[in-house]
């Protein structure tokens, strides 16, 4: 009776999403078509019916895709109709995220104190869980932080990471870490991307950065910071800078040479990729080649 | 007394003044700059992160499933299970992996999972889970019989969610009336120690020890070092390191004090399994962090008053005075409680947190001329002379 049930149930598969049943407390059925199924731990059905709690200790925990619900007994109300009770949940879900959309909450979120008084144990507030969950979510491998100047161009390259499939189509996303604001989403079949005119925060930047190798489960992830040097040094290298760009011009490779220099020995790798690149697209000097071969 | 009265003059402003002040920050925290940098920093952390010289656990092996899909996963750590609890025997296996319901999985993998997991030297762990403002368990979602398999939460505990820091943990937790139990303390068992009766009973949360380092990892798959783990205890989860020997991944990462950028923004320095080894190897040597938080926060209050009253009694004597007595208490006193702190956990074991110490002597050196000159303001309007018209 129990696996005709089952299988009645799972008739449904193609159309509806699937509820897990992560512990039950007590006695709990689910009706669906007139059938009666007493749930126990870890049973999985179709996202519809009617969940009844019997009694006074029954409790239910269930659980759809990343959405939960704990239902419990009440003298009021002890028949949940499963549509509705995650609906209800998305339905919050999306009223939320709209809410979040809006301007105003937007800046007040990010000035008002989070309460987790209900969540704390003796007195601190409980960490993530610390194990593996192969999860929805994606595992990205770190990369080291990457340093820029601010309001200097870079480039994003990234075949020496592994060896990626050729015709790969990739997607970068580098965001503000206090902001949370986009400040660069694209998807290209190359190996590199360009940042020409990066955003520029006076006093201190710090982004994150994604690479996703689209329809893989590939992802990189790492920090981008803003690189503080002296007054000075950074008057010198605004001014090699511009001696490099006309000397890209002529046949000369002095002050290009210098300039690529001094930002790969700051560990400004983004920016001076994009300058050797830069020159070397301008006029294919075989010294700049060299360097870009030994990088 | 004329010392004391103004002591108390200063007092009384201080928190007329700093009461708001401290409430608005707080409230907006993003503007706070002591929030955001100070306020999940111990002195503790310095001394795990440079000074402390990590001693080797020779009985705790990392076992790395790396990062495969979930199909893969299950089958090599059924495999790895069933090999070494066959042919190599080791004291306990603790998966520090939480296996969800996927439909793709046929039922033969998660059946031989299953099989596989059901032994008595096994210790699943969980996540702890506030739901609607009760605590459950956030287990794996395969039928695994917990009357034969250990289980224990594995979360520890933080001062704040962003960027916090793990120092504590919470070796029990009341879920449905019944006490249960960290997921390091149920491994823990395995080592005949008397838990029961070690520092848990007293404390309700316990600081770690980061002072132990581990074995190379052996990868899930190199069955040529799975003789390494005979009589050993194992803990298999996400463990695989770049070339500086950080954590390749971003998933199951944790702040700890071990990590060498204690102040600002960077990078999680510890897998999950690694804080849970050093739990287990605090349990077995028995050298958890002794921390009084109570006789910190009144030493903390004495010492502070005190400080302020001397700054106060030199203030009183000659501007030259001050200027030197200032200087001596700004850095010779801070230094001196910051080396307390470590001197402290470095050769004792026992953690006196004098941060809001250091803090308060150093901002009080810096803000007590212009207190005191508030003071002097604000007697002027009250006590000046009304013109004689």
């Amino acid at each position: 009776m129990r696996i005709l049930l089952i299988l009645l149930l799972s008739l449904n598969y193609l159309f509806a999403q699937e509820v897990v049943v992560k512990q039950v407390w007590g006695d709990v059925d689910l009706i669906f078509n007139n059938h009666v199924l007493k749930l126990k731990n870890y049973d999985v059905f179709n996202a519809e019916g009617d969940v009844i709690l019997k009694d006074k200790k029954s409790k239910i925990w269930l659980r759809k895709e990343a959405s939960e619900q704990l239902i419990v007994w009440s003298e009021n109300k002890n028949k949940y109709s499963i549509t509705e009770l995650f609906n209800l949940t998305d339905d919050n879900h999306k009223k939320k995220q709209n809410n979040d959309k809006n301007l105003a909450s937007k800046v007040l979120a990010s000035f008002e104190s989070v309460d987790y008084d209900g969540e704390k144990l003796s007195g601190m507030i409980v960490s993530t869980y610390s194990g593996v969950s192969r999860g929805d979510v994606l595992t990205s491998k770190v990369i080291d932080k990457l340093f820029i100047l601010d309001e200097y161009p870079l480039k994003f390259t990234w075949g020496h990471l592994a060896k990626f499939d050729d015709g790969a189509q990739y997607r970068i996303l580098v965001v503000d870490k206090n902001s949370k604001k986009v400040l660069f989403d694209t998807t290209t079949f190359m190996p590199n991307a360009i940042i020409e005119r990066p955003p520029s925060n006076a006093f201190f930047n710090e982004w994150t950065f994604n690479l996703y190798v689209v329809g893989t489960e590939i992802e990189y992830s790492g920090i981008i910071e803003s690189y503080v040097i002296k007054h000075q040094q950074s008057e010198m290298l605004d001014s090699l800078k511009v001696l490099a760009i006309k000397e890209s011009l002529t046949d000369e490779c002095f002050y290009q040479l210098i300039f690529i220099d001094k930002l790969f020995s700051n560990n400004l790798i983004l920016n001076g990729t994009y300058f050797l690149d830069l020159f070397i697209e301008t006029n294919n000097n075989i010294r700049l080649v060299e360097l870009k071969n030994q990088k | 007394m004329r010392l004391l009265k103004k002591f108390f003059q200063h007092a009384v402003l201080i928190c007329i003044i700093g009461y708001p002040i401290y409430k608005s920050l707080n409230y907006f925290q993003s503007l706070n700059p002591i929030e955001k940098e100070l306020s999940d920093f111990k002195f503790s952390d310095i001394y795990f992160s440079y000074i402390d010289e990590k001693e080797l656990d020779d009985d705790i092996f990392f076992v790395d499933i790396g990062v495969k899909d979930r199909r893969t996963t299950r089958v090599e750590i059924s495999r790895f299970i069933t090999y070494l609890n066959k042919y190599i025997h080791p004291k306990v296996i603790a998966i520090d992996v939480n296996f969800t319901y996927d439909n793709t999985i046929p039922k033969s993998i998660n059946e031989e999972l299953v099989s596989a997991l059901s032994s008595d030297n096994i210790v699943m762990s969980y996540n702890l889970k506030n739901i609607q403002g009760q605590w459950l368990k956030d287990k794996s979602e395969i039928p695994i019989d917990y009357n034969i398999v250990k289980e224990g939460f594995s979360n520890n505990l933080v001062e704040k969610v962003e960027y916090g820091v793990e120092r504590f943990f919470k070796p029990y937790v009341i879920i449905d009336e019944k006490k249960e139990q960290h997921f390091s303390l149920e491994v823990g068992k395995f080592l005949n120690k008397d838990v029961a009766n070690s520092l848990f009973d007293i404390h309700d949360k316990v600081m770690i020890n980061f002072a132990y380092r581990y074995n190379e990892i052996i990868l899930i798959n190199d069955s040529n070092n799975y003789n390494l783990l005979k009589d050993k205890i194992v803990i298999v989860g996400l463990f695989t390191k770049d070339d500086n020997g950080r954590p390749l991944y971003n998933q199951d990462v944790h702040y700890t004090p071990s990590n060498p950028h204690y102040l600002g923004k960077s990078p999680p320095d510890m897998y999950g399994g690694e804080v849970i080894a050093n739990i287990i190897s605090n349990i077995k040597n028995d050298s958890f962090i002794r921390h009084y938080p109570e006789l910190s926060k009144w030493i903390t209050i004495i010492l502070s008053i005190l400080v302020y009253i001397i700054l106060l009694y030199f203030m009183g004597k000659s501007n030259n005075i001050f200027l030197v007595s200032s200087l001596v208490i700004q850095f010779v006193l801070v230094a001196f409680f910051i080396f307390l702190s470590i001197f402290f956990i470095a050769k004792f074991n026992m953690y006196f947190d004098l941060t809001i110490l250091a803090v308060i002597t150093f901002l009080s050196v810096e803000f007590i001329g212009v207190i005191d000159e508030i003071i002097d303001f604000i007697k002027n309007l009250i006590y000046r002379k009304p013109k004689e018209s």
